[in-house]
């Protein structure tokens, strides 16, 4: 089915098309201008529906029939915010802990069942839920919701596919610890909001996935994988109906209330500070300069900030990149972007830099800042190529069922509407420059912080002239003692927020 | 459960034989251009890639990293356009990149549809006038940002540098697979703006190109735009392909490194046969049996049972000139790597024992027929899809033929492909464990 008719501009084209039905060559191709576009096609995305269930599971449906595919997802509210104090990771260790036995099928036969089905199951735990997903093929919709029914609503929890998941975790928090990236995100996720709401990464850090304990996982599901306040997203090559009738055999009599506590922010933007973890000997290093900015829950300014963050960093051609990789070559890339959960976010400007190349980094990021925000705001120019580029690259994220299901999910933890897609493209259309150049007046002033990953020996003598604090955190994100003792480091580290 | 599941195995052999439908056209220009044009009107955006028959296998030595530096240098403006390439196609929201393997290098562009027109007038101006815009200002700067990709993605990754040393003990000196595509810093430093014109002159011809065009266009317009952009550049020659025999390992070899990681891992690494061989499908589905799912025979005793591994995967890694057959496992806290090694050495040695059952093979087939509906979901993906078919089988119109290398496998394929490529005297095993990272001297 074609959703637009091709429109025919006069231009090049149609002399081509001319030329060509008398059997002539065209002529040279005119490189005095780049060439203008045809008629723009219009072109809307196909609308959200929506329904419940008998037991109130609210259901987004969004029919793509380009290949036989069905995309899944079910939120649960809550997610790793519904971490209780000092057990970051235990929403995630829930969410692994789904398919390692239910209603009497064991692991390894449930790894079977899908495989035979060529359904992709996965389950995670994102700040504001935990969310189930499965890719299948659109005809084995009933098989694989029936696996899935059982995994959300009979989990056997067996003792020892739990210790076995737990110490997998513990593994693959240690050797994340190695990636100079993971290192930067956790730092800054602890510099920013220490241990309350947001400052720990989901899915939770050696030391607190260390004493988490079978009873921990059984609670916290019964605690958060429950049927009030879910959401089920489905995207794909099915009838309306028959997707109505399988979630509805699957799951319309289930009956359960969440309990989880969720974590609240702690405290306010910490002061600007310099944040080190040591990799010793890198040839780069990591850079991240952030700043607090509001949840969903609380902005009213989402688009406004992103045509302002395309103009500063958001894009190839962003302020950002072109100075630091373009014309500096200090980089093979640097970007900025708005992270935002439902209570509180981060607007965070970074690169991974040549080593001898960190303090110059850092001072042209500041520089960005205070220019965008002063002397050089953002011109209608950069309005019109960031509200652009968003608008007209919108149908380019229809094409895979999987991405658009994701798509669906962000707007539900972030608690939009489910007409929030057809509703955008007028709303960004509306944003002004002034609106962007409010945004760089908000948003790229006040205390920043700064992390650096890299090697301290060599940095700390360029870091010291920013006249900034520097405080020392491990690969976990942790908190250094600030003084040397004098007996040998312990091993355990000083938990406290960064203020 | 046992008769629900007889009765999902039947329901999912039904769907052997199937294939996505993708329409596909191809001819030739005049000066030799290949075109590629595949139609579909179900979203509006068409995707326009530019191949170029050109890989690091072409280059010449003491200059590893030169035709990845090359692809860089072509984002830089060209004679027409003397600017950031982007920055007429950010603005239309496009999805824009180049990439360089060991055997092509390819530029694409996601447009809207009505902006197809300005996607072939770049990719020609480059095509054709690179070289009227080019400075030793824009190497240069060029040059530190390779070299910084060089320093992001393996010397300050986990394990990054493995595929240096895989390359240099797998392949000896002189094959064209003996260095990475990414190159060293010291061969980086030496490439000049001669060499940069000579490669543009030898490679970056109609002749030695493949242009593909993937979505909502009108066939006899494209046709017309494509010929009054390209049709009109001198032609070039195409340039020969490198040629070599898939090399003999002499016997085992065992090397050891250190990285800046936590924990050790071993890489283990055959010579296999060559992109869309017979034999290529059948060491991916083997992948499939070693490594997918709990129940798989390497992820099964390693990471399930014995709990001496972290993770363990299993891949082809696909080639013109001769694939690589990769296993890697990573040791669980607290395990040495020698008996992570001797236990993977112990499975694996189990696993190549049997063919595959029945049931192994359906859930493999089952997952690779899905597979390619992924494949070509999105138009760039399927754009970069095709072109691969017309560049390494010379038939753009292979993709039930592509899906057929798997369905059409027997427990047996599967079973003697991994007898006769896995053979453990001919494969090197690399160990990294935690230590300093062996580092090349940069200028």
């Amino acid at each position: 089915m074609s959703l637009h008719p091709i429109a025919r501009a006069a231009s090049l084209l149609a002399l081509a098309a001319a030329l060509a039905a008398c059997g002539a060559k065209p002529p040279p191709v005119d490189r005095s201008g780049l060439p203008a576009p045809q008629a723009d096609p219009g072109w809307a995305p196909p609308a959200v529906e929506t329904w419940t269930l008998a037991n109130g599971m609210e259901v987004w449906f969004l029919r793509q029939a380009q290949a036989p595919l069905l995309s899944l997802q079910i939120i649960f509210p809550g997610g790793a915010s519904a971490d209780p104090p000092g057990k970051a990771g235990l929403t995630s260790l829930v969410a692994d802990m789904l398919d390692e036995g239910a209603a009497g099928r064991t692991s390894l036969q449930i790894s079977e069942d899908l495989q035979r089905l060529a359904t992709d199951y996965g389950a995670s735990a994102a700040t504001d839920g935990l969310v189930v997903s499965m890719d299948l093929l659109a005809d084995k919709l009933p098989e694989s919701l029936a696996i899935l029914k059982n995994m959300l609503r009979s989990p056997d929890f067996p003792a020892d596919e739990f210790e076995r998941r737990k110490a997998q975790r513990i593994a693959a928090a240690l050797a994340d610890e190695a990636e100079p990236g993971t290192a930067a995100s956790l730092t800054l996720r602890r510099a920013l909001f220490g241990e309350g709401y947001g400052g720990m990464s989901p899915g939770g850090i050696r030391d607190t996935l260390q004493g988490l304990t079978l009873a921990d996982v059984k609670a916290q599901y019964a605690a958060v994988v429950q049927p009030a306040g879910a959401r089920i997203v489905v995207v794909g090559d099915a009838d309306r109906a028959a997707v109505e009738q399988a979630l509805q055999a699957s799951f319309g009599d289930w009956q359960g209330q969440p309990s989880a506590t969720l974590s609240v922010v702690a405290g306010a933007q910490p002061t600007a500070a310099i944040h080190l973890v040591n990799f010793p000997g890198s040839t780069q290093s990591v850079v991240q300069v952030a700043r607090r900015v509001p949840g969903t829950i609380a902005a009213d300014d989402q688009l406004a900030t992103e045509v302002f963050n395309w103009t500063i960093g958001g894009a190839f051609t962003s302020r950002l990149n072109l100075n630091l990789r373009e014309d500096k070559g200090y980089t093979y890339g640097a970007r900025s972007g708005f992270n935002r959960w439902r209570q509180t976010g981060f607007f965070s400007l970074g690169a991974r830099v040549k080593a001898d190349t960190t303090r110059a980094s850092i001072d042209e990021i500041l520089k960005e800042l205070s220019e965008i925000a002063g002397a050089r705001p953002v011109t209608d120019q950069e309005r019109g190529e960031a509200v652009g580029g968003m608008l007209l690259g919108f149908p380019g994220d229809f094409e895979r069922m999987s991405s658009v299901a994701g798509q669906l999910t962000s707007l539900i933890l972030d608690g939009h509407p489910a007409d929030y897609l057809s509703t955008w493209p007028a709303r960004m259309g509306a944003i002004t420059t002034a609106d962007a150049n409010a945004m760089a007046k908000k948003y790229a002033v006040g205390d920043f912080v700064i992390v650096v990953v890299g090697d301290k020996a060599a940095l700390l003598p360029t870091l010291e002239g920013l006249g900034l604090p520097v405080i020392e955190h491990d690969g976990q994100g942790n908190l250094l003692p600030v003084a040397p003792p004098a007996a040998p480091p312990t091993e355990a580290p000083v938990q406290q927020a960064a203020r | 459960m046992r008769s629900l599941l007889l009765l999902l195995a039947l329901a999912a052999s039904a769907h052997a034989g199937e294939a996505p439908s993708v329409p596909v056209k191809t001819y030739t220009l005049d000066n030799g251009l290949t075109v590629l044009l595949s139609h579909d009107d179900r979203l509006p955006v068409v995707a326009v890639e530019v191949r170029y028959l050109v890989g690091s296998a072409h280059e010449v030595k003491g200059r590893s990293g030169f035709a990845h530096l090359f692809e860089h240098l072509m984002f830089q403006g060209s004679k027409s356009f003397d600017d950031e390439y982007f920055k007429p196609f950010e603005p239309i929201g496009a999805a824009v990149n180049g990439t360089t393997n060991t055997d092509r290098t390819n530029y694409y562009e996601r447009v809207p549809a009505n902006y197809l027109e300005l996607a072939l007038w770049m990719e020609s101006d480059r095509m054709s006038g690179l070289l009227d815009a080019l400075t030793q200002e824009k190497l240069d700067n060029q040059r530190d940002v390779v070299k910084n990709e060089r320093r992001q993605r393996y010397e300050n990754t986990p394990y990054g540098m493995v595929w240096k040393y895989l390359a240099r003990d797998l392949y000896p000196e002189g094959h064209p697979y003996h260095h990475t595509t990414i190159g060293s810093h010291a061969d980086l430093t030496a490439a000049s703006l001669d060499d940069v014109k000579g490669f543009f002159r030898q490679y970056y011809v109609p002749a030695n190109a493949i242009l593909t065009i993937v979505g909502d266009f009108d066939e006899d317009a494209a046709e017309l735009l494509v010929e009054q952009y390209f049709g009109a550049m001198p032609a070039g020659k195409r340039a020969p392909t490198p040629t070599a025999e898939i090399p003999v390992l002499p016997g085992p070899k065992h090397l050891t490194s250190t990285d800046d990681v936590k924990l050790p891992r071993v890489y283990l690494a055959w010579h296999s046969p060559a992109l869309y061989s017979p034999e290529d499908a059948a060491l991916d589905v083997l992948s499939s049996i070693l490594t997918d799912g709990k129940t798989s025979r390497l992820y099964k005793p390693l990471v399930y049972e014995q709990k001496v591994a972290k993770d363990v995967s299993a891949f082809q890694a696909s080639r013109a000139l001769g694939s690589l057959y990769v296993v890697v496992a990573t040791a669980a806290p607290g395990q040495t790597v020698d008996a992570l090694a001797q236990a993977l050495d112990g499975a694996l040695a189990e696993a190549l024992s049997t063919p595959p059952t029945e049931d192994e093979l359906t859930r493999a087939l089952n997952g690779w027929r899905k597979g390619f509906y992924g494949q070509v979901e999105s138009v760039l993906s399927r754009a970069q899809l095709l072109s691969n078919y017309l560049h390494f089988t010379g038939d753009a119109d292979f993709l039930a033929d592509d899906l057929a290398r798997y369905t059409d496998l027997k427990a047996a394929d599967v079973h003697a492909a991994a007898k006769k490529w896995l053979v453990s005297d001919r494969r090197v095993r690399i160990d990294i464990v935690p230590g300093p990272q062996e580092q090349e001297v940069d200028e």
